[in-house]
């Protein structure tokens, strides 16, 4: 399959949620060939500071519209110059790059986990698995109620969205991992005929990660690691397998199986 | 010269300088290897090849030097590997590489087809390993030249040690010389207090010609977590901050040898390129603008050949060395 390097008009920027931005960018080809958990490479400034492009997971395409989405949170010079675009300027992006998650396989319900902003690349999920006539629960587990966002859409998509938050401002009080164990529960969850997708920040994923080894489905996870050529070149990108090697989160992944990846840091 | 950058096959891609319209001369000699233009990419950023061939056509350049490649695969270093400063990155990868054996047999074959030189970048952790990784490099007829790598700041045997002291560089440059004649440049660490010394002490063990710089030793601190930045706590460092210190030790390796040298650090646009050129470097390599533009290699290219059109430069070898200093 031939990658691209495109230069995307951005067609809104807004703030979705309390210091998180949604952008909407004309993309014809990443919106035709993204799959859910591929990234975007964008050079977010000009000049060499920052001298990295950052990775963006897709978070969502519009494939009438010819447009592609995604979302982010200011953390450092990258985002930073990301969130001063403006509607009608180009952004250089490169993709869609790595590999996404497998939904291919024969499983009936799916359960996702989001962390934070993991949701990014969920959402893309959720509704692609909808699509398959899979049947979606999607657990976010957020701080506090003013970081959510989208998700009255994600319900009308069709997915059983519960919400769990650090602070009891919206959902359940406490970290996401008390509403999977909560799910789990659920009797429906009991065989194997269901597959687990988790993102998030690595202390979630790695009490996820407990859990899943309890269940009698696979999980797949979808991880985030600082990133310079996102295309396999630098090796920069590294991520510790239980075999004791590495993989590379930008063409080995970003997608993994969440039993064979070790989360450090 | 008129560039076509597209990648066999390729799909839309923007941001194409217009090409120039008259063709300079642009090619060069390293040694006996005769390279169409003075434009490669530097070891350990452009993969083994293969990993920009969907971005632009990777036969455009005059050589492509592949990630380092050692006797036996290597995993490479605990994260984090590579963290961004300002117009520069640190990195500590530790040459992870599927070893000697595999890269013959897999990653070659796929640059066959490639109408550009291949230039192999060898290590390893003692000199002996590094005669046998040349030997058997040497010996397929797709690699045209041998690239010594012993400017690795980040692994514990070889690597750097055998930059920075001058009776080790001379034994492990005299062991790849007898083990291949195929033509050798040895890649100088810039973390020495005399890089002219081991420009010299190379090419008297019988370097054909010389790269430079790798990387320079730095480091960064986390200050939220108190911790350093790299997993390693030392990392490379490289990128457009690099440059100046890269351009003064090819001026100073030049006035110390008389072999080609290959200019590398920080080169992020043509004028950094010409700016070697003028110094003294015969060719460049481009290495840390390769991870901000996939093709920013082929841009380079452009770019001087359009200078030269420009500036009346029939032949990029008449800009070779021509810095006018005060006397």
């Amino acid at each position: 399959m031939g990658l691209g390097k495109y230069s995307c008009q951005v067609v809104s920027q807004c703030e979705a949620a309390e210091g998180i931005f949604l952008v909407i960018m004309k993309a014809r080809e990443l919106a035709r060939r993204s799959q859910p958990g591929q990234f975007v490479h964008i050079r977010t400034g000009c000049g060499w500071i920052p001298l990295w492009r950052r990775p963006f997971s897709v978070h969502g395409v519009d494939e009438k519209n010819e447009s592609i989405q995604i979302v982010y949170r200011v953390v450092g010079p990258g985002t930073e110059a990301l969130s001063k675009v403006k509607p009608g300027e180009c952004l250089d992006v490169m993709g869609p790059l790595g590999n996404g998650f497998d939904t291919g396989k024969p499983f009936t319900r799916s359960l996702l986990v989001a962390g934070g902003l993991g949701s990014a690349d969920l959402f893309f999920l959720a509704g692609r698995l909808v699509r398959r006539k899979k049947k979606v629960l999607f657990l976010w587990g957020v701080r506090r109620k003013s970081e959510l966002f989208g998700v009255d859409a994600l319900r009308n998509a069709g997915a059983d969205v519960r919400i769990s938050s650090e602070d009891g401002s919206a959902g359940k009080e406490g970290p996401v991992t008390d509403l999977l164990r909560e799910a789990l529960g659920e009797k429906e969850w009991a065989d194997g005929d269901a597959e687990g997708f988790v993102c998030g920040p690595k202390g979630m994923i790695r009490a996820v990660q407990g859990i899943a080894g309890e269940t009698r489905f696979p999980w797949q996870v979808s991880m985030e690691e600082k990133m310079a050529c996102g295309v396999n070149a630098c090796k920069g990108c590294a991520v510790k397998m239980k075999d004791g090697g590495y993989r590379m989160a930008c063409s080995d992944g970003p997608v993994f199986d969440l039993g064979e990846v070790v989360l450090e840091g | 010269m008129k560039v076509d950058r597209r990648a066999p096959g390729g799909s839309l891609r923007t941001g194409s300088a217009t090409p120039p319209a008259v063709s300079a001369d642009l090619s060069v000699q390293i040694g006996s290897l005769r390279l169409k233009n003075p434009v490669l990419t530097a070891s350990g950023t452009f993969g083994y090849g293969l990993e920009y061939g969907d971005y632009f056509d990777v036969s455009l350049l005059g050589g492509i030097v592949t990630k380092t490649v050692t006797l036996e695969p290597r995993e490479g270093n605990p994260m984090p590997r590579i963290a961004e400063t300002p117009a520069g990155m640190l990195n500590s990868i530790g040459l992870a590489n599927v070893g000697v054996e595999r890269f013959l047999s897999e990653k070659l074959p796929q640059l066959m087809g490639l109408q550009t030189a291949v230039v192999v970048n060898i290590a390893g952790n003692t000199a002996r390993d590094c005669a046998e990784t040349a030997e058997r490099v040497q010996a397929n007829p797709r690699v045209d030249a041998i690239e010594l790598n012993v400017s690795c700041p980040n692994v514990d045997q070889g690597g750097l040690a055998f930059g920075t002291d001058k009776n080790a560089l001379n034994e492990v440059v005299r062991g790849v010389r007898t083990a291949t004649r195929k033509p050798l440049i040895v890649k100088l660490s810039p973390n020495v207090t005399d890089i002219a010394l081991m420009a010299e002490t190379a090419v008297d063990a019988g370097a054909d010609a010389l790269s430079l710089i790798n990387t320079l030793i730095g480091a960064a601190v986390d200050i939220e977590t108190g911790r350093p930045l790299i997993g390693r706590t030392f990392g490379g460092l490289s990128g457009p901050a690099v440059k100046p210190v890269a351009l003064a030790m090819v001026l100073k390796v030049r006035k110390a040898v008389s072999v080609p040298l290959i200019g590398i650090g920080g080169i992020s646009s043509w004028r950094d390129a010409v700016e070697f050129l003028i110094a003294g470097a015969t060719a460049v390599q481009i290495g840390t603008l390769n991870f901000m533009e996939p093709d920013g290699a082929v841009g380079v290219l452009e770019g001087i050949a359009s200078y030269c059109e420009r500036k009346n430069i029939s032949n990029v070898r008449d800009l070779i060395g021509t810095l006018i200093e005060n006397p």
